[in-house]
């Protein structure tokens, strides 16, 4: 009787980390959707011409986490989750999210784009598709998670796939700023892994959909607040939104509010390690999707990267059974004294 | 007190009620969060579920008045410093 109790409990438990491993596939293949969408955007008026490299994305990143933060709260209205984001926001693990808000929006994505100013994309890309393994680490460190040798494996192919597909031979005489280039890419993949961590931290106590609510407004929020009156974007924020209809930033905010649901959902889910490398998955979809829906050409470097990122994303999926209880011993040991 | 997050509430139930069942704990934060309409059995279902699979509770199945073995949830060590981290 207790043996088929505990049959039913694991049947259980093997369910909600499957849905988790889904969710992070899933997770992938939006973000693709969402970065084709939110590139097509950003090479359309008013981002092009007297736009420059960086305040045009800069803008672009701050209109996109505002729609996603708007589609998030249309969501949470919907599931009658509201009165949740209050409480969230009144309690320490709310603020924690707060904290990996700050990490991966403003401080990842700007150290992206500075990376890319100043070092090129192909170094930029390459160095800050590193962040799974960054949050992996992160994850055993503090979150004491469990990450079996194969997963370790298939999160290293995908990292390895990620860079393989963003890699270019760059020109170096255009980047008198090099190593600050890279410095910044390599903050980017801190900054990134480093969110993923934190907010799986603070998602431990409180529900993701209400984190990655937190999460996308409080990046929307330092945007507006810090870095577009830094850099000077309110000018061509405003001709965004009012002299042509920003319905692809629209478009890709909402792709970019159900990819970042369903990476919170498998952080929380699946474990910090196998939520980020299965999110890179998008590097993959993205190809799929510019094939597509742009003039794309698929390379033979394109091809080699999605394999490497397939069979390690395979390697991750492989036994769910490792994910019934996602943190080593030490940390999820039965309570003696209870 | 002002109601906190359902998930805390739901390992706070744990701590306070250990050993209990999901019935116990629906039970117990109904008055609570019985007016919300995200609340529900299953909506305490998945919550404990995400606790368990992050190391915050645990499952034990002892006898119930009627001497049939029922599964209930139990906090771990690190569950209960959790809570008392985070809420005084």
């Amino acid at each position: 009787m207790a043996n088929d109790l505990r049959r039913q409990s694991e049947a259980r438990r093997l369910a909600y980390a499957r849905r988790g491993l889904a969710w992070g596939s899933l997770t992938g293949a939006v973000w693709g959707l969402d970065g084709v969408v939110l590139g097509i955007a950003l090479a359309a008026a008013p981002f092009t011409g007297n736009a420059s490299l960086f305040i045009g994305p800069l803008v672009g990143a701050a209109l996109h986490d505002g729609f996603a933060t708007l589609w998030l709260l249309i969501y949470n209205a919907c599931a009658g989750k509201l009165p949740e984001i209050y409480r969230t926001l009144r309690v320490r693990p709310g603020l924690i999210v707060c904290l990996a808000a700050l990490a991966g929006g403003p401080i990842g994505m700007t150290g992206y784009l500075l990376g890319i100013k100043h070092a090129g994309a192909a170094y930029a890309m390459a160095i800050s598709a590193i962040y799974p393994a960054i949050g992996s680490l992160l994850a055993v460190i503090f979150l004491k998670e469990s990450i079996s040798r194969r997963a370790w494996a298939g999160i290293l192919l995908c990292v390895c796939g990620a860079i393989v597909v963003g890699y270019s031979p760059p020109d170096a005489a255009m980047y008198p700023h090099f190593k600050l280039g890279i410095a910044m890419a390599v903050l980017a993949a801190l900054g990134w892994g480093g969110e993923s961590v934190i907010s799986a931290h603070g998602m431990d106590l409180i529900d993701p959909d209400i984190a990655i609510n937190i999460r996308e407004g409080v990046s929307f929020l330092s945007y507006i607040l810090i870095v577009i009156p830094a850099i000077g974007g309110f000018g061509l924020m405003r001709e965004a939104l009012l002299n042509k209809p920003p319905l692809l930033i629209a478009g890709a905010g909402l792709c970019g509010a159900a990819s970042y649901l369903f990476w919170y959902k498998s952080l929380n889910m699946a474990g910090v390690g196998r939520g980020m490398a299965l999110s890179v998955t998008y590097v993959l979809w993205a190809i799929v999707y510019s094939a597509i829906l742009t003039s794309y050409e698929i390379t033979a470097h394109l091809i080699a990267g999605a394999i490497l990122i397939f069979v390690g994303a395979l390697l991750i999926v492989a036994k769910p059974s490792e994910l019934l209880s996602l943190r080593a011993p030490e940390q999820s040991s039965e309570a003696g004294d209870a | 007190m002002p109601k906190l997050p359902l998930k805390m509430s739901v390992l706070k139930t744990v701590i306070e009620l250990s050993p209990a069942t999901e019935q116990v704990i629906f039970a117990a934060l109904e008055p609570v969060y019985g007016r919300d309409r995200q609340f529900s059995p299953r909506a305490v279902e998945q919550r404990l579920l995400a606790l368990r699979a992050v190391g915050l509770i645990t499952e034990t199945f002892p006898t119930d008045a009627s001497g049939e073995l029922s599964p209930a949830f139990i906090p771990t060590r690190a569950g209960k410093i959790k809570m008392s981290k985070y809420i005084s």
